[in-house]
């Protein structure tokens, strides 16, 4: 089902709900800044793309709401799910809220299951765990929910061992594990980057479908506008571990506001575009979170960069749910240029 | 089992995780390893024992050549910390003395097995097939052969010396380091980078040396630091038994040996200090070759 | 434009033509002639000894100077492609040939040279250059190997190259480490044209690049084409990349070419369903538009490619006799020719 039209259920309470998110990482030398001031929220039926390119925070972002942070990471702010705050949580607590209310499935199905298990216990583990279910119930339990993720002849896969199974089919057997319990809220780590183009599709549809099915919320991480274009509502596009902007998918790609979703946008390769042709690329890398600058972290790289960016960080401006933060942000004459190029 | 359908290619992510796992490896270990204290103790250890057996007699002048049989035997006193031994040498200078020899056979013997266990392993891994297959066979045949004996035939046969013992050492000890190395070259030889140098023409000798070997270096280290702990108990054993250097030449071994003699005698100090000498040495070895490993992330297989 | 075949292709094998473009005086530069690659499965475990059959009787002809590219899933046998053209590995049947003379019947100084000629850019940008070695040192290797040059002379080269890629001559003595993804690939592409080669083989450039690193990169290919009127043989998953990149496009799957042609008569009017299956499946950065699986299932076995058609097991348009013969390449338009009993178009002559 396109995107464009699953709405999320207005006037319903958020499943995740994050306010002033703060997450430092303490290296050696340095402390790094992954993610800084981070706010969003998901309804239920509703799912939120978190894109953006390498070093941007968005893993880290991902790992945090799904309580999985490193040691040495802390986090401050708050985070929660269906109303229960998360942050400042201890180990056994968050186990608990993992598993029964929050699914998580990362990006490689190769390591995510235990090579030694048998795919029935794996997937059936989190139920026996959080809801103390009986061996047999959690057994029927996982075929029935093999079942439901597409994969076939699910009472026979029951005794395989991950090994025997290819990779998208894997990947399934991880989405199951990560459902059974029937959780709020899914967040999937670049679930199908590691898989061919013609898996992911039929995995991205099956995200599509249980989202309705189960009416849970889904957090999207990837870095894949493409796979954000047709299967988001909502889109958070981030930078250098700050929102640069956010808004509904379809406002997001038409009419991009933050000069990076702009660059961004131009320089994606598409079939539309003219073979041979220059590319548009954005110059410079990154900024180094273990520094950060006073002023907007893409200034360095922007071309409408003017000396109150270098200066002072833009507040945000919204509009109507679509939000954004920049001092020089795209015109609608030039946002119609991008989607022109983008037809 | 069918065909993964899972890509080869990696995200941008992945690369990126494996970057700042790279940049570990780059010069962080000395770090990582600094911060280990038993390790850092260890070193000093190592380092102060290097210290007394080398620089030592240059501040405590002992005559180790020639014997005093007046002189035997008498316990520890004025001028003479750690009393002498049954012909008479200063027990504190024969330590000193034994130390030489010892780590002079120890990182020689360590040297010669790492050198030897590289080359080979490195080249069978690399090659694979049928080369390998025969040179891992000749390491398998080796190891069968029980080590001490061998060691005390060729003691037996060889006139004793230090280069010598180093050799003998050093050619039972090659089989370990020649299998770990093995076990790198065959990950690092699908490396995209030994690839590419193939692609370019680069000879095998070459590709071994300048991008298999330089990239084991964490392994090749650590095993070589184990290797002089090894090579120290092994001559310990050696001269305990009665072959080895001749004298006036000693080693801790011999000493240990001497002294033995004597344990119902209550000359403790011809055995304590011996023996705790060899204990240390080699605790003090390991205890870093541990850190190293540590320090190089080597017990979770890296990728 | 006469795309047909090049060499006097018998029947059995599929033969994807050539890009068209300027008459080619002679043989073409890169020609694989019924080229297979079979792996032997240990026998040790796998009782049955079967063989994996990564890369089975294609032949292609590329022409100096232009740019094919090689699109296919992982298993499709495109990476295994490359290395035989590189010269990593060695076909176990058919041959490679070089200007028109089989590498295989070449001595072996012959081979070195030849080997020069064809150069190979990879895909893992953090795996591809030696972590201890200075850019310098990694730019200058293959001229080391190549011998004859003095080291002053290498020294100027390796300067020359780095700067033709974007890295400033000061970088020079730095490690691989301190690059960014986007910059170690320049490194590759560096050392990848240090012996002047006519073609290099690019497998997945741009795969593990961010994608506004990915625009630079790509960028860079093209100025060094124009620059060193070098061809490329672009190996992919990414259906866009080829398609902007190159000239000819040849679809892979279970190790044989399905269709091949001009991209923008392949992408936008498939004749072969595997082909179309892949365009659709392709995540499109326009919102509304989902990616649309047409097809089902999970790629068979390579040990045990299904009998006729090696697709038919996934196709929506299979039938009998799918399942009997194997179809043979036919034309679709000119250079365009895809293998398929029941194609998604009419035929037209080529």
């Amino acid at each position: 089902m396109p995107a464009a039209e699953r709405a999320a259920q207005p006037g319903a309470a958020p499943v995740l709900q994050v306010t002033g998110l703060d997450v430092n990482i303490k290296l050696p030398n340095s402390v790094v800044r992954a993610v800084q001031n981070v706010s969003l929220e998901v309804r239920t039926g509703e799912t939120l793309g978190i894109v953006g390119e390498s070093g941007c925070g968005k893993s880290t972002l991902g790992s945090a709401l799904a309580g999985l942070l490193p040691p040495e990471a802390k986090a401050s702010g708050s985070i929660k799910v269906g109303g229960r705050e998360l942050v400042g949580l201890s180990e056994r607590e968050l186990r608990a809220v993992r598993g029964s209310e929050v699914g998580i499935v990362f990006q490689d199905p190769m390591t995510s299951l235990n090579p030694t298990k048998r795919i029935g216990v794996q997937v059936g583990e989190a139920l026996r765990l959080q809801r103390g279910a009986s061996k047999a119930a959690a057994r029927s339990a996982a075929a029935e929910m093999l079942g439901r993720v597409g994969l076939p002849r699910p009472f026979e896969q029951l005794d395989r061992f991950p090994h025997e199974l290819s990779g998208g089919m894997r990947q399934r057997v991880v989405i199951a594990s990560a459902l059974i319990c029937e959780p709020k809220l899914l967040i999937a780590d670049e679930p199908t980057t590691a898989l061919d183009v013609t898996t992911q599709a039929q995995i991205l549809e099956l995200f599509d479908g249980l989202s309705d099915e189960l009416g849970m919320a889904t957090l999207l991480v990837t870095h894949d506008m493409g796979v954000v274009a047709g299967h988001t509502d909502r889109v958070f596009v981030m930078y250098a571990g700050r929102e640069a902007e956010t808004g509904a998918t379809g406002t997001i790609f038409s009419q991009p506001r933050h000069q990076y979703t702009g660059a961004l946008l131009g320089s994606i390769l598409r079939m539309e575009t003219p073979r041979k042709a220059r590319l548009g690329t954005i110059p410079g890398r990154p900024p180094d979170l273990s520094a950060p600058g006073a002023g907007c972290p893409f200034a360095p790289r922007c071309a409408a960069a003017s000396d109150e960016c270098t200066s002072q960080l833009p507040a945000a401006s919204d509009e109507d749910g679509h939000r954004w933060s920049c001092y020089h942000p795209l015109a609608v004459q030039e946002t119609k240029r991008i989607s022109e190029a983008q037809r | 089992m069918s065909i993964e359908n899972v890509t080869a290619v990696r995200g941008p992510e992945d690369s990126a995780l494996e970057a700042e796992a790279e940049a570990a490896a780059g010069g962080v270990w000395v770090r990582t390893f600094l911060r280990n204290r038993l390790a850092v103790v260890g070193l000093a250890v190592a380092i102060a024992l290097l210290l007394f057996s080398f620089v030592g007699p240059l501040f405590y002048h002992t005559d180790q050549v020639h014997t005093r049989l007046s002189m035997e035997t008498l316990s520890p006193g004025t001028g003479r910390p750690l009393g002498t031994d049954s012909v008479g040498y200063d027990e504190l200078g024969r330590l000193m003395v034994g130390g030489q020899t010892m780590l002079e056979v120890a990182f020689g013997a360590a040297l010669v097995a790492v050198v030897l266990g590289v080359l080979w392993g490195a080249t069978a891994g690399y090659f694979g097939g049928l080369l390998d297959g025969f040179m891992m066979r000749v390491v398998d045949a080796l190891l069968a052969i029980p080590a001490l004996l061998l060691l005390l035939f060729l003691a037996t046969v060889f006139r004793p010396s230090v280069p010598m013992l180093i050799l003998v050492v050093g050619i039972t000890a090659w089989l370990v380091p020649a299998r770990l190395i093995r076990a790198e070259a065959l990950s690092l030889r699908s490396r995209e980078y030994v690839l590419a140098a193939k692609t370019m023409g680069v000879r095998a000798p070459t590709i071994i040396l300048r991008h298999i070997v330089t990239n084991s270096i964490g392994t090749i280290l650590v095993n070589a630091t184990f290797q002089v702990a090894d090579a120290i108990l092994v001559v310990s054993a050696i001269s305990f038994l009665g072959l080895g250097v001749a004298p006036p030449a000693t080693n801790w071994g011999a000493m240990l040996s001497d002294g033995l003699n004597f344990t119902y005698s209550g000359y403790w100090w011809l055995t304590y200090p011996p023996g705790i000498a060899i204990v240390l040495t080699v605790l003090a070895f390991n205890v870093v070759g541990d850190g190293l490993r540590d320090a190089f992330g080597l017990d979770t297989r890296r990728g | 434009m006469n795309a047909g075949a090049s060499t006097g292709a018998d029947a059995g094998h599929q033969q994807a033509g050539s890009p068209g473009g300027a008459a080619q005086e002679g043989p073409p530069l890169l020609e694989l002639v019924s080229v297979s690659k079979h792996y032997r499965r240990s026998g040790l475990w796998s009782g049955s000894g079967a063989a994996v059959m990564a890369v089975s009787e294609v032949s292609l002809a590329v022409p100096a100077g232009s740019s094919v590219g090689i699109v296919g899933e992982s298993g499709c046998g495109k990476s295994t492609l490359g290395r035989l053209v590189v010269g990593l590995e060695k076909p176990t049947g058919g041959d490679v040939r070089l200007r028109g003379k089989p590498v295989a019947a070449m001595g072996r100084g012959e081979r070195r040279a030849a080997r020069y000629e064809i150069q190979m850019m990879f895909q893992d940008p953090y795996a591809a250059l030696n972590p201890r070695m200075t850019l310098d040192r990694i730019i200058e290797e293959p001229l080391r190997a190549r011998g004859g040059i003095s080291r002053a002379e290498r020294r100027s080269r390796v300067r020359r190259l780095a700067g033709e890629v974007g890295i400033p001559a000061g970088q020079l003595n730095r490690y691989p480490r301190e690059l960014s993804g986007g910059q170690r690939q320049r490194v590759g592409l560096a050392r990848a044209l240090a012996t002047s080669p006519a073609l290099i083989v690019a497998d997945e450039p741009v795969s593990a690049l961010d994608v506004s690193v990915r625009a630079q990169i790509l960028n860079l290919m093209t100025d060094l084409q124009a620059e060193h009127h070098i061809g490329y043989l672009m190996v992919s998953h990414d259906l866009t990349v080829i398609h902007y990149f190159t000239d000819y496009v040849v679809v892979m799957y279970l190790g044989k070419f399905v269709e091949s042609g001009p991209p923008e008569q392949l992408f936008r009017a498939p004749a072969h369903h595997y082909t179309r299956a892949l365009i659709d499946a392709a995540p499109d950065p326009v919102p509304g538009r989902a990616a649309a699986p047409t097809i089902r299932g999970e790629l068979p076995s390579a040990a045990a490619p299904p009998s006729g058609c090696r697709f038919r097991t996934r196709c929506p348009a299979a039938q009998a006799k799918c399942a009997e013969e194997e179809p043979a390449m036919r034309p679709f338009g000119p250079g365009h020719q895809a293998a398929c009993h029941f194609p998604l178009k009419e035929q037209k002559p080529a």
